[in-house]
């Protein structure tokens, strides 16, 4: 059964839901929230970043591994009145602070367990379990098709939710995630240039290739980049994230950049001596980029505002004839976005570099 | 052109909407604050009743004149309806072959191209100085239909975030949109494309996320420096 619903970036679900949220809150609309999507785009991600950005405490329920009593509670004799009594499980949210319920792999869910769910998604009970009215249900799932254990939705189940289908957008992934998230500036830069190989699951089922490359696949190598510094270890252990001939492809990337790139030489060295520090090739500038917006502090950001500027003209890369105004944008556009965002705009009214660079903006009718 | 916020227009009741695009010529009177004589008695030429008042004038001045004519003249409704029709849809809007002369395809395309050009870096100025970054924000254009009379247009913000709303728009956004219209681009040339498309209200529009974090700083700066 196909899923006609909208498909949305990660960060497009984020704001639906914090819509949602703000709606719920308002007393102006209490619904359960689906997100569709395959194995690693992203979707576990968007709720915890969305119980973060609101403050509240995540429950997540993976339906594959409860029983529907993990969800009833259990029950005791209460011999003073001759009833049953049933106890109320911890996996439920019972306070009045905000939460959010998370019904993982709600698709691939034992059907023995969908009556309860149902009563959740609709009644937002289980049993006499009633659900806070500050608490917002989101699940999540893949389909059928997506080679993923799922059962098929049925009409009762979807009738309950209102859906939509997540699916990995490298350019969303890279100003939305990457950033705020410390992916490794290797890993950001190979994206960039490779935005096809973010998410690979469908071509990998078509090859019948088990290991496909996806959002949550390269979160993973940025990890491994940062934890493991043997280059022969770290690259069995990435051939076995995304895949081998992504791997191999990311590891040629990852030693050139790491030959080049120098980040905090670059930010602990005078303007007028990093021309000679600048990397050669697109690749490095890339990942200086990304590199230079993850490392900036309030203090380093006059530096990394005159690297960026420099790319234009200053160092050698312009007169090698690779495309750096475009780069220059990109890395001003994330630069500032971070600067906005800390509060830190000032460094940029008082920084001739930047001068300098919005007057050839503003010069070339740029927005 | 008037540009319709809280700060220009008298009536503000009539700024409020519950859809997108707002259009006032022909729902809602408009009365200014303040605008010049110019731009009253253009107001008031746009208002239809006072408009019949004119080619009905014989009408009430012949019997005055002439015993002889006055009973034929009063017992003609018909006539004064033709005259007003004749007057209104003759006179004072160009006929399908004016509207075809007035500009070709091309050239109407240039224009409605520089208007969006224009309209979309108003609206990024805009969004940027209102800290916007949710929803769309729409420039809309709307033109009276006369064509003997001066143009008259009217220009709003319009967005439909949190709720469909017309922008209150401060000395700086009013300044930007003045922009939209100059010496190689007239109100008076958009009114020519419009009579020839027969389209008097022209939206255009930008996404409030599609903002440039450049633009967002400039307004920010911009900001910081008029405060010091």
């Amino acid at each position: 059964m196909t899923v006609n619903a909208t498909t949305v970036s990660a960060g497009e679900a984020l704001r639906v839901l914090q819509a949602a949220w703000d709606a719920q809150a308002a007393g102006a609309l209490t619904a359960s929230w689906m997100l569709h999507g395959r194995p690693g785009v992203g979707k576990t991600e968007v709720v915890q970043t969305l119980a973060t950005r609101i403050g509240a405490e995540l429950y997540d329920l993976r339906l594959t591994t409860i029983e529907p009593q993990d969800l009833r509670g259990l029950p005791y004799f209460d011999h003073a009145r001759a009833k049953t009594v049933w106890y109320r499980p911890e996996d439920l949210p019972d306070t009045d602070a905000p939460a959010i319920l998370f019904l993982d792999e709600l698709t691939a869910a034992s059907p023995a367990l969908q009556p309860t769910v149902y009563g959740l998604l609709q009644e937002r009970r289980v049993g006499r379990h009633v659900l806070p009215a500050n608490v917002l249900i989101v699940a999540a799932g893949n389909q059928v098709e997506d080679g993923a254990i799922a059962y098929d939705m049925g009409t009762a189940l979807s009738d309950r939710l209102v859906h939509m289908i997540v699916q990995a957008s490298a350019d969303d992934w890279l100003t939305q995630y990457a950033l705020p998230a410390g992916i490794h500036p290797t890993v950001a830069a190979f994206i960039r240039t490779r935005p096809d190989l973010l998410e690979t699951t469908e071509d990998s089922l078509r090859r019948g290739q088990m290991i496909a490359c996806t959002p949550r696949s390269w979160t993973r190598v940025s990890k491994i980049m940062a934890a493991v510094p043997d280059r022969a270890l770290r690259q069995v252990m990435i051939a076995g994230t995304v895949g081998s001939a992504p791997a191999a492809e990311f590891a040629l990337l990852a030693d050139e950049i790491s030959a080049t790139v120098q980040i905090d030489a670059m930010l602990a060295t005078p303007r007028a001596d990093r021309a000679a520090l600048y990397p050669g090739t697109l690749h490095g500038l890339t990942a200086l980029v990304y590199g230079l917006v993850g490392a900036v502090t309030e203090a380093t950001l006059p530096a990394a505002i005159e690297i960026i500027a420099d790319l234009r003209g200053q160092g050698a890369p312009a007169a090698r004839g690779l495309p750096v105004g475009d780069l220059a944008t990109f890395g001003f556009e994330l630069l500032i976005s971070r600067a906005l965002e800390k509060g830190w705009a000032d460094a940029f009214a008082s920084s001739a570099a930047y001068a300098d660079y919005a007057t050839a903006r503003q010069a070339a009718g740029l927005p | 052109m008037l540009i319709m916020t809280e700060s220009t227009v008298a009536n503000r009741g009539i700024l409020q909407t519950k859809s997108l695009p707002r259009k006032f010529l022909g729902r809602v009177q408009i009365i200014p604050r303040g605008g010049g004589l110019r731009l009253w008695l253009r107001l008031l030429f746009e208002m239809e009743l006072l408009r019949f008042l004119v080619p009905l004038l014989p009408f009430v001045l012949v019997p005055l004149f002439s015993r002889e004519w006055a009973m034929p003249v009063m017992q003609a409704p018909l006539v004064m309806v033709i005259v007003v029709a004749w007057v209104e849809l003759r006179v004072m809007r160009p006929t399908k072959a004016a509207r075809a002369r007035l500009v070709d395809g091309d050239e109407a395309a240039r224009r409605l191209d520089t208007l969006t050009f224009r309209a979309r870096a108003c609206l990024r100025g805009i969004a940027a100085r209102h800290g916007l970054t949710e929803g769309e924000l729409q420039l809309v254009v709307e033109q009276s239909e006369l064509g003997r009379a001066p143009p008259l247009t009217l220009v709003s913000v319009q967005t439909d975030q949190p709720q469909p709303r017309l922008l209150v728009l401060d000395g700086d956004d009013r300044a930007a949109l003045g922009a939209v219209f100059d010496a190689t681009f007239t109100e008076r040339d958009l009114l020519a494309v419009n009579h020839r498309d027969t389209t008097y209200l022209r939206t255009i529009t930008q996404a409030a996320s599609a903002v440039s974090a450049h633009a967002r700083l400039a307004a920010v700066l911009e900001k910081r420096k008029a405060a010091s």
